[in-house]
């Protein structure tokens, strides 16, 4: 079971686009801690936990997840359990201690960072304003050099569409290897801006395969991703989230939620799927699971519909306010990456281009 | 609708279900890195072999000081 902590709401950026609420400093009670992964232990039968932390910032607070690292293990063990841990991180406080802590207890790192200056500072700046660039750069290159397993986590949004294809080769050359692109749906993606997309898609394609020729084993999502449900027509469908059955999220009230990205200012009812005082409530949150859903009828006759996203549950419920209810405009983007996924692909396959045959075809061409 | 498509894949789908590790496709950025474990240690435990010890969740022999360090 994955589950999520947010240990405060409180964040020091203000990105535009974050859509996790009000920056207000609701750190998450030590006790409400320990019963999150009590509940989460008792519950899984999946042996082993997936520990996550989120926020706001979580490294704003490292007391509080260095306990439930501690309780963590104990319960883990107790129980036979495997522990895995995992955070997103903003990448600011990155000091000597929070990264030691990251790496003595294997965490996976998915860091936010959208790209160069240009990038970064037009969405992603500290509370006054004050660019962000040079202090999560630097955080990026001590995580690579501590050699914690980071993946970028960069946010698609009109205003950096264009910048797509540098915003892949400035994060690479601070030592990412792996760097994904997830749209801000909620955007007004306007017919320039999607224009703009499509070029720094293009861009961003033709950036995967110089390193690719240059011989470098990177891999840049939705691209990388959207090769694979090609390759292995069942990877979509294996990739369904398990919204509130294997993954839950916990606000700092103790409100249970089906996935991190609803859990919001915790405030939305419609989601809100229990508490630690009265456990889950299945009924609702089988009304949620998108997977069960009749399959919409927009997908009907589609030939993407194996290699698209029109389960993501949050994805959809944040642009329809359904969870099982797929809107345009990520149909769109699905098509768009998949489009892109498939030219590279080609290119990169007819060339025989030994890293894309080593990464997809263990080294072999049929 | 879907739009007329520009490319279609001319690079070959592989025949059977591989395991792809950690390219298995997802935003979330960790659970497929899990996944693949979990598919390597059931892979190790059917085949009789004692479970990698990287994947029992670290080295479980330390300490967390209470301003958050470790030692």
């Amino acid at each position: 079971m994955k589950l999520t902590l947010f240990v405060n709401h409180l964040c020091n950026l203000r990105c535009t686009y974050c859509y996790t609420g009000e920056k207000v400093d609701r750190r998450m009670p030590d006790e409400v801690m320990r019963r999150a992964i009590d509940f989460a232990v008792n519950t899984t039968t999946q042996g082993y936990l997936l520990l996550a932390f989120f926020g706001g910032e979580p490294l704003l607070e490292p007391k509080l997840i260095a306990g439930a690292l501690r309780h963590a293990r104990d319960r883990c063990i107790e129980k036979k359990l495997q522990l895995h841990t995992a955070m997103t991180t903003n990448g600011t406080v990155l000091d000597d201690e929070r990264v030691a802590l990251l790496k003595k207890h294997g965490f996976r790192v998915k860091l936010s960072m959208d790209g160069g200056r240009a990038a970064q500072d037009a969405n992603r700046r500290f509370v006054n304003g004050r660019s962000s660039y040079e202090v999560v750069a630097g955080g990026l290159r001590r995580l690579v050099a501590a050699g914690i397993p980071t993946v970028v986590g960069a946010v698609l949004d009109p205003n950096n569409a264009h910048l797509l294809g540098e915003s892949f080769d400035e994060l690479v050359a601070l030592g990412a290897t792996h760097v994904t692109f997830a749209p801000n749906y909620t955007a007004d993606w306007s017919e320039a801006a999607r224009a703009r997309l499509e070029q720094g898609l293009t861009a961003l394609g033709d950036r995967y395969l110089a390193h690719l020729r240059a011989g470098r084993e990177v891999r840049v999502d939705p691209l990388v991703g959207k090769i694979v449900t090609h390759l292995d027509r069942g990877a979509a469908a294996r990739a369904i989230c398990r919204f509130g059955v294997s993954e839950l999220a916990v606000a700092p009230s103790g409100r249970l939620y089906p996935c991190d990205r609803l859990v919001n200012q915790d405030d939305d009812d419609a989601v809100c799927i229990g508490d630690l005082e009265r456990g889950l409530d299945l009924e609702k949150r089988d009304r949620l699971l998108p997977a069960r859903r009749e399959e919409p009828p927009m997908c009907d006759g589609c030939e993407l519909k194996a290699r698209c996203k029109r389960f993501c549950g949050c994805a959809n419920y944040e642009t329809t306010g359904d969870p099982g209810a797929v809107s345009p405009v990520v149909c769109a983007f699905e098509q768009a990456f998949i489009d892109e996924a498939d030219r590279v692909g080609n290119v990169l396959y007819a060339e025989r281009n030994p890293v894309f045959l080593k990464q997809f075809y263990a080294g072999r061409s049929a | 609708m879907t739009k007329p498509r520009r490319h279609r894949p001319r690079y070959p789908a592989l025949a059977a279900a591989l395991a792809l590790g950690g390219l298995a496709t997802s935003s979330c950025g960790v659970e497929p890195e899990v996944a693949r474990q979990q598919q390597q240690i059931t892979v190790a435990v059917d085949a009789g072999q004692p479970t990698p010890p990287d994947f029992i969740g670290g080295d479980v022999a330390y300490e967390v000081l209470p301003d958050g360090g470790v030692r």
